[in-house]
Order: C-alpha cells, then sequence, then structure tokens
C-alpha cells in the first residue's frame, strides 16, 4: 500500500516535470517595488498638528514636584516666573529642593512659624534684596509658588503660608493641576 | 521608414521619503518638548497687613459684605455681615487607590475609622485617597439623616440651572434655557447636548457656588454695590484638607469672586 502511494508521488513529479519543460518561462519584468508613504505622511501630519496645538509655546515655567498629587483646579492660571518653589508631600517641606522640615514634626508644634524655615527664607529674601539693589533682578516681589500634596491637612499649609508671610514672603500662589482649556 | 518611436511616459510619483525623514525628526523633537501634564497656578488674596491686624470692631466697615465660606467636616456655611445662609450638609465619600496594587475603591468618610484595602486588607494611609466627593445632602436640621440631592448635568459633568438660579432636577427639554454657576448668557437646549445630559448626585461644591453666584448677581444690580463685593474668606479648621480648600477657591472663583482669602478657625492665615 506505501510502496503504490510512493510510485504514484513519484510519477506526479515526473509528470510536473515535463510540463515545466515544455512551456516557455515567462518571467515578467516587474517594476521595483516601491512603499507607499503618502498615507504615512498623512498621519505624520496628524500627529505633528495635534502636538503642536498640545504643548504650550511658553515653556516649562513649573515643574510638578516628585511624591505628591497637586490638587485638580479648573479656574487656575498659567504659570508665572517665580522667585522660589515650596513643596510639601507627606514626609518633608522643601525649598527649592532642599528639605527644611519634616511635615509631622510640622503638624505636631504648636506655633504657626516652622523655626527652620524662617531661617532658610530669611536668607534668601536677603539675597533677593542685595540682587535687587545690584539690579540683578528687577525687584524683589517675594513671589513664592507653594506646591502640596492634596492629600495634606490644613493646619501644615496655614503654617508654610505664614512662615512665608513673616520671611517677606507674601505673594504666595498655588500650584495645581489645571482641568481647563483657557487661563 | 522608420518606426515612430513615441515613448510611453510613466506617471512619475513624488519623492516622499526626505519629506518623512524631515517628518520623523520634527515627531520626535516635539514629543520630546512636550508636557502632557497642565499645571497652573491659583492666586490667593492676602488682606493688607493693617488690615488683618485689626480686630477692633469699631474699624470694620458696616458697609463692607465680609463674605465668608466656613467648612466644617459636616457641612459648609455661608456667612456675611448680615448674617448666615442656612448651611449646606455634605456627605463625603472618597475614593482610595492602593499604592500597594493600584486597586481602586470608594467608602463613605466616617471620622476615626481605619480604612482597610479589600484586596489586602492593608490600613490606608490618608495619602492614597485619590478623589474626595463631597455629596450635597438636603436635610431640616444636623440630627435628620437626609436625602441626597440631584441635579441635572451637562456633557461636561456641570449641574444645570434654571433662569431663576434653581436646578434643573431632570434633564431640561429642547429649548429649554440653562446654564452652568458662573455662565453670564442664558444657554438653549438643543437635542445634540440634551442627548449626552444626565441626571447625578449634586456636589456640595456646586450647591455653595449656586449660592454664591446667585448672592454676586443681587449685589451687582445693587446701585451703591459693596466695596468688597469681588472678596471672599475660605474659613476652616486644621483637620480640613487642602484638597478642600482648593475646591471650594475653584467654587468661589466660578460665582465671580476672584479675590480670595484664607483663613485658619481660630486665628489668621
Amino acid at each position: 500500500m506505501l510502496g503504490e502511494v510512493q510510485n504514484r508521488e513519484v510519477r506526479g513529479h515526473d509528470e510536473h516535470a515535463e510540463h515545466v519543460g515544455l512551456k516557455k518561462r515567462k518571467v515578467k519584468k516587474q517594476d521595483e517595488a516601491g512603499l507607499i508613504i503618502t498615507s504615512l505622511i498623512d498621519v505624520f501630519v496628524i500627529v505633528l498638528t495635534f502636538l503642536l496645538n498640545t504643548i504650550s509655546a511658553e515653556g516649562n515655567l513649573l515643574t510638578s514636584a516628585d511624591n505628591l498629587v497637586l490638587p485638580m483646579s479648573a479656574h487656575a492660571k498659567s504659570p508665572q516666573e517665580v522667585s522660589m518653589t515650596i513643596v510639601g508631600d507627606d514626609k518633608h517641606i522643601t525649598v527649592d529642593g532642599a528639605v527644611v522640615a519634616e511635615t509631622d514634626n510640622v503638624r505636631k508644634q504648636d506655633s504657626l512659624l516652622i523655626g527652620s524655615m524662617v531661617k532658610v527664607l530669611a536668607k534668601l529674601h536677603e539675597k533677593e534684596k542685595k540682587a535687587e539693589m545690584m539690579g540683578v533682578i528687577k525687584d524683589a516681589a517675594g513671589k513664592v509658588v507653594v506646591q502640596f500634596d492634596k492629600n495634606l491637612p490644613y493646619d501644615i499649609v496655614t503654617k508654610v503660608m505664614a512662615t512665608c508671610g513673616y520671611a517677606g514672603y507674601s505673594n504666595i500662589k498655588f500650584a495645581v493641576m489645571r482641568n481647563n482649556e483657557d487661563g | 521608414m522608420k518606426k515612430s518611436r513615441i515613448k510611453s511616459h510613466k506617471h512619475r510619483e513624488l519623492d516622499l521619503l526626505p519629506v518623512m525623514s524631515l517628518f520623523s525628526i520634527l515627531v520626535t523633537i516635539v514629543i520630546s518638548m512636550a508636557t502632557f501634564e497642565k499645571l497652573g497656578i491659583l492666586e490667593l488674596w492676602l488682606p493688607e497687613r493693617s488690615q488683618a491686624m485689626t480686630n477692633q470692631a469699631e474699624d470694620v466697615d458696616p458697609g463692607l459684605l465680609n463674605l465668608t465660606v466656613i467648612i466644617t467636616d459636616k457641612s459648609i456655611t455661608i456667612g456675611a455681615s448680615g448674617g448666615f445662609q442656612p448651611a449646606v450638609y455634605y456627605q463625603e465619600e472618597v475614593q482610595y487607590r492602593s499604592r500597594s496594587d493600584q486597586h481602586v475603591f470608594r467608602k463613605v468618610y466616617v471620622k476615626g475609622e481605619q480604612v482597610k484595602s479589600p484586596t489586602d486588607g492593608r490600613i490606608m494611609t490618608p495619602y492614597e485617597r485619590e478623589t474626595i466627593f463631597l455629596n450635597a445632602i438636603s436635610k431640616k436640621d444636623s440630627s435628620d439623616p437626609g436625602t441626597y440631592m440631584y441635579a441635572a448635568m451637562d456633557p461636561q459633568g456641570e449641574p444645570l440651572m434654571d433662569p431663576s438660579g434653581n436646578w434643573y432636577k431632570e434633564v431640561p427639554p429642547v429649548g429649554a434655557q440653562y446654564r452652568a454657576v458662573g455662565d453670564v448668557k442664558m444657554l438653549v437646549m438643543n437635542a445634540g447636548t440634551r442627548a449626552r445630559c444626565k441626571v447625578d448626585k449634586l456636589s456640595a461644591y456646586h450647591e455653595v457656588a449656586r449660592v454664591l453666584d446667585g448672592a454676586h448677581k443681587r449685589f451687582e444690580q445693587m446701585s451703591t454695590p459693596p466695596a468688597d463685593i469681588d472678596d471672599i474668606v475660605i474659613l476652616a479648621g486644621e483637620d480640613v484638607i487642602y484638597d478642600k480648600i482648593i475646591q471650594m477657591m475653584d467654587a468661589c472663583k466660578a460665582a465671580g469672586y476672584e479675590r480670595v482669602a484664607l483663613s485658619l478657625m481660630g486665628g489668621e492665615a
């Protein structure tokens, strides 16, 4: 049985070989297959238009701190140039990246002013005033942006604000995530 | 005779490869420059030192409005020189996102209660609160458990008011006039918008914003509006979460109060 099948297969191969040999091989001279990139260009144009619409031309005046979630706001304005950024998360309070106090300790203290922070802010304000006198900066307006985790208690917020005001930084703004298109 | 050799001109395509390379470079540069999170700032109004330091009753101008919003753990009350509005009661519902397994769940806030993750039984920290919903409750007094307040919401989730300044309890019919808090003009409902509107639980922030919006419009129409018509103070206890303060600032700004000051219960901030 197996031998019959094998014979049939061999015969079939021979017949095929004869058939190919009789016919002239007609190999068409094909053009070089080119990639159609017109549709891809369309995609790129759409992506580029979308991206140009999305990004802001003013650049990054404010960057979100790590380890905290900022609250959402529908009435926030575009960030402006500020002299200093204060960040308050669940562990630390930092001034321009330098840790000045532990959040837990600030929560426990009765005083409205954070002692270690007052010293740092006073030094920075002095520097700013000197820079203003020397004409390096236009005016020492004492602008400060505070970034607080949305779950921080209001107690921490008021203590940081009071400390800022005491040290001469009375122009306080809150950093938020914008969920509005305008502003 | 010579055979006329008419060359068949093939349709020649524009070589778009260089354009493609240009686009690739442009897209890469733009993506690297893009900032997808939109950060903004909320401006805070701080009263002048002299104004803040005066606590004597005789220095207070009787013509001033002195509008204040008081946030407590169960209600929000609006007060002014003339007295207080009825309190807006709320039920606090917290959406948690577990830091260990990113599991999201909601829980009604009960003061002092420890919230455990339903997946691993771990006690959730306050910093795992993702969203806090303040569902407005209609009740007669503090002992009444009350019922949720509902309102028709537009596709953006903003509740809709009728021309008299009350919430639409059902989605307004086509042709009806409506507006959201802060809108100057009334809009007319069309079939497309109506199909995307829905009735949902009303937020206490929206309810406060509606009351403030009505008050602001009434004061604007007065012959001599108060000097502090755009000023408002948010008064809160030290345990109130910062997010609530920001949401309340948003509600005040939506109602037309541009100068928002903060104050701590029992002291000035």
